[in-house]
């Protein structure tokens, strides 16, 4: 933020100002504000049990899926509503643009943790993620859409 | 259109990738990567005259980016400089077959071009000043 502009000088604010926006971020608070007022709402309780319900689901069946790695820890009391895994040689890429034209959306790639991919020696891991909007039969048509990409691949 | 990408011939490149390896005594070594998508490849040239010798690459990535190199060094081995020079991304995804790729995908398939002209613009650097920037200018664009 300045204290003058003039057409050949301008001079800054003080300290910390001069590195601060002109108009703060009040939208996003109010925002924030309002997401808070929906989660509890709901109740913070019901959304994790929500999403204990979905990713135990999801871990079910992806395990029956065959050439399936997933990582993580098995009791979904010990995760969040995420499940990464891999399939048989198919980059995490490939598999997104195949579940992509079923109408489902994952993760592909490092997720910014490319010393984690270097240590559980993969290229990168798919992942997929639940939140209150989403249903068991979401899960089922994404296993579908897994099925679809093992036939592709010939897995 | 899954079925239009991962037709046999990619997979068959993904799975057996012709010309993957070293080069000992490579004229031209040269390293480039998606930094968004993690693919990586390195193509190793072996220049004699004006004629491409031999070429090897090396690479970590999806099945796009991993059968396009294959398939791009089976077609520029031991072709003349000059024409490979010329090389554009459409005849890329032509020699690919796979000229609809959309945006998010079309990075993957053109990585091996891109690191091959880098490549060539070490090679012409001191021999050929003028072929070595528009070389370098053509690389942006992929």
């Amino acid at each position: 933020m300045i204290k003058e502009v003039h057409k050949y000088e301008t001079r800054y604010n003080d300290l910390p100002f001069k590195f601060e926006g002109g108009t703060p971020n009040i939208a996003d608070v109010i925002g924030f504000a309002a997401a808070i007022d929906y989660l509890t709402d709901l109740g913070m309780d019901r959304v994790r049990e929500h999403e204990i319900e979905l990713t135990k689901y999801a871990i079910d069946r992806i395990s029956g899926v065959k050439g399936v790695t997933l990582y993580g820890p098995r009791n979904t009391k010990d995760r969040g509503g995420v499940v990464s895994f891999n399939i048989g040689d198919i980059h995490p890429h490939d598999l997104a643009t195949i579940m992509n034209d079923h109408g489902v959306a994952i993760r592909s790639g490092h997720h910014c943790a490319q010393v984690l991919m270097e240590r559980l020696d993969v290229a990168a891991t798919s992942r997929a993620s639940f939140y209150i909007y989403n249903t068991k039969e979401e899960i089922d048509t994404f296993i579908g859409a897994l099925e679809e990409a093992r036939r592709l691949f010939k897995i | 259109m899954s079925d239009d990408i991962y037709r046999e011939i990619i997979l068959d490149h993904y799975r057996n990738p012709r010309n993957k390896g070293k080069l000992p005594e490579a004229d031209v070594s040269i390293h480039d990567s998606n930094p968004l998508c993690g693919d990586e490849i390195d193509i190793h040239l072996k220049v004699d005259g004006d004629k491409i010798k031999d070429i090897k690459f090396e690479g970590r990535g999806c099945a796009i980016s991993q059968a396009s190199a294959s398939m791009l060094t089976e077609m520029v081995q031991g072709k003349p400089l000059t024409s490979v020079k010329d090389l554009s991304k459409d005849d890329i995804l032509e020699n690919i077959g796979l000229v609809n790729l959309g945006p998010a995908r079309i990075k993957c398939a053109l990585l091996s071009l891109k690191v091959l002209k880098l490549g060539m613009v070490k090679y012409y650097s001191d021999r050929d000043p003028a072929s070595a920037k528009k070389l370098h200018d053509d690389s942006k664009g992929l």
